[in-house]
């Protein structure tokens, strides 16, 4: 009992020492400004062929105020952004009330084949602005800690006034209440947030600020929220999915997760926690840490296994696979495997699990846990389970994607993507494969039926990790 | 008394020392964070002549702040409650905590508590569960050194106890571990040490675990990557020593369950448990309809359990809604079974001599039984309580025990070697070559050694008309201390072809022959060919044809089989797109006595979406199985999504499966933000089914209201 008083004397002479000390300037800046992303579009078939370069952007807040928006010079083409966003940036900015966007711009064409015409620009609309600005309405706040994405629609039909002057027609909205049944959520490690795709059409709908560095995000059996480990603040963001907005952060005992499974009855989440060899139990109604337990060394990956009632950690530290009821949350039985483990994925009672440092792949099946080796040919990241008796897996050394014959142990086909591919979903209602590239910022979709890539997304920096809900 | 006072002063202390972040947003704004989260649900369930009505409420309340007091040291502090209510019980959980970080270019290190109180009164609810107390403190530091042996250090220290006198849990575990990593040139050196001791002072037994583990590996490319090794050491050591006080101590371990089962059958001997899934869902709230006492209680009730594999058991505990007090006067009475299978042809064996008592603590029956080893069990009430009493729960446990003032110990010793090797000496030459050693001696005398070897070989080729091939040969061996030696021959030819770029066809043919000892067990060949194609901007196909063919040499039989799947999708428009998938298999097994059995299965399915708009989607699905057998299935479902504004959201959907038990599930749920910070989600989903010629009907209304700031 002393102890605990001694403690809890110093914990509060700390804190009452903190508030009491100046305050951080990063902290104060942070504070006061919130993360914004500006994506633009056409909409849907413009007839004209028109290019731009847009060199600025400013913001009228409600005190009439221009807030400037630095970025570098984008070309902007209304042919070539056809079913496509444009990220125009990702900003960090004052936290207020915004009244209206200006876009400067630098020169504009209309293109009628191979030949282009330019056109006249329009004057300035401000004191603060030059020849090329445009502006327009779009109410949207902007507040401290959190993320908001503004989308603009181009339409580059009714953008030629008079036959000669460039008068973008641009309407604006901010992130909003999306339907529910088909929405992606992007973990981006270097931007602190999550971003949202709707998977109908494949272009984002919005941005969730979370912790720092956010790794493994998973969404709910029933879709209604979704968990990111966020691995610098050693924290776990629960996300609101109906609303879109965290609803909770979770103090992760001091430990780093990285990644997440959840239990067969949604009842509680099982992260990793590699730098402290543990997997955290979290309570999903009360939302807080309730149980660490120990396994191998450096966790990295964990499956759930709904049909068992158990998980599987590979420990790739240890060369083992820890194996945990959902029930007792015990470890009740290790598994030896003969390569580092990385990666992991569940298929039709078959674990296969992949190391970064060997091309084989260990088959471990389930119901008697023998193991066997097939050799991939490649290093393998990712894994995941696929149609046909395909798994989808990432290949480091070039930067694509296989897919591998579980049946037969070869690789059937390779289809390359971004820079560093980092993590797959599979949507298996649409039967498409999200893959996040963590050094091109950006997600390739590709359509499994083609085998091709069928559009790429960009997102935050560094996107991770990705997890689809469908319905 | 002495305790609860400790506790409630722990509370004040807590509550104290949060209390100021109710005050405190003007100050710090955004630092400080909180939610609300409050659900209601509600499920009717109706059948022929009967209704059950239960409900559910689940509140949720946390408070939070994060500050970073300087740019190096960081606070984070909170509470939560947590109160669950359902119509036969209430749980309550409080549970604040504080962490301090301090963080610079050198190390990251953390510290701090958390408390975990079940079974207070809460915001004017008691609680059914009895006072249970977790007290948690973990503390870590990490050093952040590339140059120098990155080194780690973590103690955990946990404490549960609760406020009975005597006390029935009172159990402290301290977990300390140092690590130390280091890379040099490719060559990554780690060490681990670990010390763990589990006390348990109501038993007056402890248990002590000292763990050492070091690893040495390294990764190494040469010739512009033509050639690439990568290898691995790794010894692991365990101690465990147990040590018990003036009592015999039972270690009771849990085992995995994989399904509940139930049926009510006067032949326990004989016959199949259906599905029964309420029984394993860790919920003892009443959710099925096994009454096991009354006038409308029944003897006969199987309830059992499949496990997740073959397990050793011991104890079974059946959880009743009620506490049954009357068990001395009136007992109920049981037998348990086991089975290694659960068909129609299963034969149940009765374990004999089982002891029942009831723990009216607990609201469950203890039955102990001569241990079996087995994948399901079963117990069978084979007499009626005197009053209404209803089954909700099973689980099901192996035991140990040992001797007061004895002390056990065991050691383990692991060595793994792990190496491979790969180099491509030509532009069409692979070769590869792996091995791996695993080596296991633990006490009381078990030792085991198991090592493979496994080489492979590939040769490319470009032929004309764009084909590129190759061939693969993979050899593996194993040895076994314990069992006898295998092997394996994989001969793989591969052809791939994209005679136009949006055509690419693949044909592989793969052949194995796996050996135990000098004796072939199976010889296996399997060949898939691959086709996909764009056919039109609009129009994407793909087909896979399979063939496969096995003959076991041990069974003397032989299996050959076909399949087909094929999908197509047409972007009709901009918002309207369907799918198409379609899959067929063929197997014919004929067996030594020259039995043949022939099978056919397929599944057809077609999935339409139509998305004109941001605020509106439609999909439809239709699925439709068959087999060979009779078996037929079609399932129609409907969705629809609406954004009835920009504050409010419609969600519904319809289904329908035709079948043998045919069941119609309707949904609709509507999403309203009321405000920034607050969401309102309420949902009505509607269930009918038919099960053995009976209508069940189950509607369940949902209502979340989550705020967050």
């Amino acid at each position: 009992m002393g102890r605990l008083i001694w403690i809890f004397s110093f914990l509060l002479s700390v804190f009452f020492l903190g508030c009491a000390a100046a305050p951080d300037l990063k902290q104060t800046d942070k504070r006061n400004t919130g993360q914004v992303f500006f994506y633009l579009s056409t909409l849907g078939k413009a007839s004209s062929d028109i290019s731009f370069t847009l060199i600025g952007m400013g913001l009228l807040n409600k005190e009439d105020k221009w807030v400037d928006v630095t970025l570098d010079a984008i070309n902007i083409r209304s042919s070539e952004i056809k079913d496509q966003q444009i990220n125009l940036g990702e900003f960090r900015l004052p936290a207020d009330d915004y009244k209206k966007i200006s876009f400067t711009v630098k020169e504009a064409y209309v293109h009628r084949g191979d030949a282009r015409s330019s056109l006249a620009l329009p004057n300035a609309v401000h004191e603060q602005a030059s020849q090329g600005s445009v502006i327009f309405d779009v109410p949207f706040t902007i507040h401290s800690y959190e993320s908001q994405t503004i989308f603009i629609d181009w339409d580059a039909d009714k953008s030629i006034k008079e036959n000669y002057i460039f008068s973008p027609g641009m309407t604006a909205r901010p992130q909003g209440l999306e339907l529910k049944n088909a929405l992606a959520y992007v973990s981006n490690e270097g931007s602190d947030c999550v971003t949202i795709i709707e998977t109908v059409n494949d272009f984002v709908v919005g941005a969730i600020a979370v912790g720092q560095r956010p790794q493994c995000i998973i969404v709910s059996a029933s879709g209604d929220k979704a968990y990111v480990a966020n691995a610098g603040s050693k924290t776990v963001s629960v996300i609101d999915t109906l609303s879109n907005r965290v609803l909770n952060t979770i103090d992760n005992l001091g430990y780093a997760p990285s990644d997440l499974a959840i239990s067969w009855d949604s009842r509680f989440l099982f992260a990793t926690n590699p730098k402290s060899d543990t997997v955290s139990v979290i309570d999903l109604d009360a939302l807080f840490v309730i149980q660490r337990i120990n396994v191998g060394r450096n966790p990295t990956s964990i499956v759930a296994d709904n049909d068992r009632r158990e998980l599987y950690v590979a420990n790739s530290g240890s060369f083992s696979v820890s194996i945990i009821s959902m029930d007792t949350h015990r470890v009740v039985g290790a598994l030896a495997v003969s390569i580092s483990p990385r990666y992991m994925t569940l298929c039709d009672e078959q674990l296969y699990v992949g190391g970064e440092t060997t091309d084989e792949i260990e088959v471990v099946n389930i119901p008697d846990l023998v193991t066997r080796k097939i050799r991939a040919g490649f290093k393998p990241g990712w894994l995941s389970c696929g149609f046909s008796g395909r798994i989808y897996a990432i290949n480091k050394d070039d930067d694509s994607i296989a897919f591998f014959h579980s049946g037969m142990g070869i690789v059937l086909q390779g289809v390359r993507v971004g820079r560093s591919p980092s993590s797959l979903a599979v949507d298996s209602v649409r039967k498409k494969l999200y893959v996040t590239n963590k050094d091109s910022g950006d997600i390739s979709i590709i359509d499994l039926i083609s085998e091709k890539v069928e559009k790429t997304i960009s997102v935050g920096s560094m996107p991770y990790g990705i997890a689809i809900f469908t319905q | 008394m002495v305790r609860v006072n400790i506790v409630l002063y722990q509370c004040v202390s807590i509550s104290v020392l949060l209390l100021p972040l109710f005050f405190a947003p003007a100050l710090w704004g955004k630092d400080i964070s909180g939610n609300a989260q409050i659900g209601w649900r509600s499920i009717t369930s109706k059948t022929e002549g009967d209704k059950t009505q239960s409900w559910f409420l689940d509140e949720t309340y946390n408070l939070g702040l994060r500050k970073e007091i300087t740019g190096n040291l960081s606070l984070g502090t909170g509470v939560g409650v947590n109160i669950s209510e359902t119509a036969e019980s209430k749980t309550t959980n409080l549970y604040p905590n504080i962490r301090l970080g301090l963080t610079n270019e050198y190390f990251d290190a953390n510290g701090g508590y958390q408390l975990n109180e079940r079974g207070l009164e809460l915001l004017g609810r008691s609680s059914d569960d009895p006072r249970l107390t977790d007290e948690t403190w973990t503390t870590s530091l990490h050093s952040k050194s590339e140059v120098y042996p990155a080194l780690g250090l973590r103690y955990d220290e946990v404490k549960t106890y609760d406020q009975l006198l005597p006390s029935q849990i009172n159990k402290l575990s301290k977990f300390y571990e140092a690590t130390t990593d280091y890379t040099l040139k490719g060559l990554e050196l780690a060490v681990a040490h670990s010390k763990g001791a589990n006390d348990d002072i109501v038993q007056d037994a402890t248990q002590n675990t000292a763990s050492n583990e070091g690893r040495a590996a390294y990764s190494q490319s040469f010739f512009n990557n033509r050639l690439s090794s990568s290898g691995a050491y790794r010894l692991y050591a365990r101690d465990m020593e147990s040590v018990t006080g003036g009592q015999t101590v039972d270690f009771q371990l849990e085992l995995g369950r994989g399904a509940g089962l139930y049926a009510l059958d006067t032949d326990p001997a004989t016959g199949t448990l259906g599905d029964a899934s309420f029984l394993v869902n860790n919920t003892i709230t009443r959710e099925g309809n096994i009454n096991i006492g009354g006038i409308s209680g029944e003897r006969y009730h199987n309830i059992g359990v499949e496990l997740v594999r073959p397990e050793e058991a011991r104890v079974i505990h059946i959880y009743t809604n009620d506490a049954y007090l009357d068990n001395d006067l009136d007992p109920i009475e049981w037998d348990v079974y086991w089975a290694d299978d659960n068909t129609a042809t299963t034969r149940w064996t009765r374990i004999q001599n089982s002891d029942s008592t009831y723990n009216t603590h607990e609201k469950r029956f203890e039955i102990s039984f001569a241990p079996t080893t087995a994948r399901y069990f079963k117990a069978v009430n084979t007499r009626r309580g005197s009053s209404e009493l209803y089954v909700t729960e099973m689980r099901i446990f192996s035991m140990n025990s040992q001797a007061a003032y004895t002390t056990s110990s065991t050691s383990e010793k692991r060595q793994n070697i792990i190496f491979s090797t790969s180099g491509t000496p030509t532009r069409w030459a692979q070769l590869g070559y792996s091995l791996a050693q695993d080596e296991n001696e633990a006490d009381p005398g078990f030792s085991e050694k198991r090592l493979t070897h496994n080489f492979n070989t590939r040769f490319d080729a470009d032929l004309p008309k764009d084909i590129k091939t190759w061939v693969q040969y993979q050899k593996s061996l194993a040895y076994d201390s314990e069992a006898e030696d295998s092997s394996s021959d994989i001969y793989s030819v591969h052809a791939s072809s994209s005679p136009l770029e949006t055509l690419t066809t693949s044909l592989s043919v793969s052949h194995s022959a796996p050996k135990v000892g000098s004796q072939i067990q199976s010889k296996n060949t399997s060949s898939l060919l691959a086709v996909s194609a764009k056919l039109h901007d609009q129009v994407d196909f793909s087909t896979d044809g399979s063939y496969s063919y096995t003959d076991n040499c041990v069974s003397e039989s032989e299996t050959a089989s076909k399949g087909v799947g094929s999908s197509l999708r047409l972007d009709m428009t901009r918002a309207l797109t369907t799918e198409f998938n379609y899959n067929t298999t063929w197997s014919d097994q004929q067996s030594q006595d020259g039995i043949e059995i022939s099978s056919h299965s397929s599944n057809f399915d077609m999935d339409m979406s139509y998305r004109p708009t941001r605020r509106f989607n439609l999909t439809w699905s239709y699925e439709m199985t068959f087999d060979d057998q009779g078996n037929d299935t079609q399932a129609h479902d409907y969705t629809a999504g609406l954004l009835l504004s920009e504050k409010v959201r419609l969600n519904m959907s319809y289904g329908i499966t035709l079948a043998d038990e045919p069941q119609t599930t309707y949904s609709s749920e509507v999403g309203w933000q009321l405000s920034r910070s607050i969401f309102l989600n309420s949902r009505y989903d509607r269930i009918n089914e038919e099960e053995a010629g009976s209508d069940f009907q189950t509607d369940t209304v949902t209502s979340t209201l989550s705020a967050s700031f």
